[in-house]
């Protein structure tokens, strides 16, 4: 199974091979796999033999529902731990892909954060100058990704994100970055909802 | 020498009506190989239906494995793990994680046995993260081979690992010295009615009767050979054998 053709296989591949077999391997079939790699003789025996006694062990088991569902339950609010440690320690490179790790689509970010598409889009790449952009909005987005807000402050310090399109094109389009209430202007948004935006302070972390 | 794993009871495959009345796979999708060997056929053909579903489908399908319906193998839902955390998408993963965790759990309960049971929880919880991790850093292949076969060499690591913190403070130190033959040892390896008995009795013995017990009963290996595997003379192997047998049958008059 494991071994490759043109090298000798490792210990961890040879204690796969054997893991895989329906039962431990005794008498002669043993000799067989410590004829075929007596380099690992001793790790093999040592393996089977662990094996061998855990087969052994006779006491019966029973399985309950309440047991399974105690046991998913659980692990899985471990991994989520796990998930969201890795998460807050990654770099945040894609906006839009992380609206969908974090379980979003756009439409529902949106709603989430109170933004339109344009908006989101310029956020995505970074068309928005980050001078301008409201702490609360910054606020909103970590909270929403479960990210840290620092990493989302680096996200929109990176240089603007042009398609590749534009770059291919002979007059390529050289767009500026622009002010957050510029683009608001501009949101499809009702007017209630734009002045909340435009009386937010920018964030002083990123110089505003 | 290797075969698929058959014989563990909570290996079950999916044989629900909603699996079995998705249409058969019109053509192979591009599955990435696996390091460590090839997908059993039936694997290969539950992905290749996987992956001619819809998305919502999909996620239909995960969330019925997540209530308790037995619809994908284990290798297919590690793999469907692997392609959701490739993908960065962590709702899916998430999904698919916890269908397979529900579907494993039996078959792993079942592998730890041996631990007592109210460790028995934590010990397929421990597998079950091992596992995550694999997943994170692509070393899932095995796996996505053989589930069963990659639990049972965790099951192993962690048995190892409980021997170690709470039976090797009991371990007795046997004299190694050379001594009389053992006259009254059973001469016929594999004795049925001595493993019988360990079964039943086998917390009785120490971590270094027992281990000497199996090489010699179960394995079958001589006295020899278990000799030079301890570092020790035969002689001393067979007073340790001698010791565990009439531990043993002493249990087993006791009962």
């Amino acid at each position: 199974m494991t071994a490759k053709p043109n090298r000798r296989p490792t210990l961890d591949e040879v204690l796969a091979d054997i893991a895989t077999l329906p039962a431990a391997p005794v008498g002669s079939d043993l000799r067989e796999w410590i004829n075929r790699y007596p380099q690992f003789k001793t790790e093999i025996i040592d393996f089977v033999t662990d094996l061998a006694d855990m087969e052994t062990f006779a006491a019966p088991v029973t399985t309950t529902n309440d047991e399974v569902d105690l046991i998913v339950n659980r692990t899985m609010s471990r991994v989520q731990q796990i998930m969201d440690e890795e998460k807050q320690t990654s770099p945040l490179t894609d906006l839009l892909m992380d609206i969908k790790a974090a379980g979003h689509d756009l439409d529902s970010f949106q709603r989430q954060v109170g933004i339109d598409r344009s908006l989101l889009t310029c956020l995505a790449n970074r068309f928005v100058r980050p001078s301008t952009i409201p702490y609360l909005l910054i606020s909103l987005i970590a909270t929403a990704l479960n990210r840290r807000i620092e990493a989302v402050r680096e996200y929109f310090l990176l240089p603007m994100q042009i398609n590749a399109a534009a770059y291919k094109s002979k007059k390529p389009p050289r767009p500026q970055q622009q002010d957050f209430s510029v683009l608001i202007g501009y949101a499809d948004l009702d007017e209630i909802k734009k002045s909340e935006w435009l009386s937010q302070p920018p964030d002083p972390e990123l110089g505003g | 020498m290797t075969q698929a794993d058959n014989n563990d009871p909570y290996e079950t495959k999916p044989t629900d009506s909603l699996a079995a009345s998705l249409q058969p796979a019109q053509k192979m999708t591009n599955l990435p190989p696996l390091a460590t060997g090839r997908r059993r056929p039936e694997v290969e053909e539950e992905l290749v239906k996987w992956h001619q579903m819809s998305e919502t489908d999909q996620d239909t399908a995960l969330r019925a494995e997540t209530e308790g319906h037995r619809l994908w193998s284990h290798e297919a839902l590690v793999h469907i793990c692997r392609q959701a955390y490739k993908a960065g998408d962590n709702k899916r993963l998430n999904l698919a994680f916890e269908a397979l965790t529900r579907a494993a759990t039996p078959l792993l309960l079942f592998q730890v046995r041996y631990f007592p049971q109210p460790e028995r929880g934590d010990q397929v919880q421990e597998i079950m993260l091992r596992l995550f991790k694999a997943i994170t850093v692509e070393k899932a292949d095995f796996a996505e081979f053989s589930f069963a076969a990659f639990g049972k060499r965790r099951a192993v690591e962690l048995f190892r690992s409980y021997k170690a913190r709470f039976e090797a403070v009991h371990d007795r130190i046997e004299p190694d010295q050379d001594g009389d033959p053992v006259d009254e040892l059973p001469g016929t390896a594999h004795d049925a009615e001595m493993l019988a008995l360990y079964s039943i009795a086998r917390e009785k013995l120490p971590a270094n009767l027992r281990t000497v017990f199996l090489q010699y009963y179960k394995l079958g290996l001589n006295m020899d050979e278990i000799a030079a595997q301890h570092g020790i003379t035969a002689s001393a192997v067979g007073k340790r054998l001698k010791k565990a047998t009439d531990m043993l049958s002493h249990s087993g008059d006791t009962k």
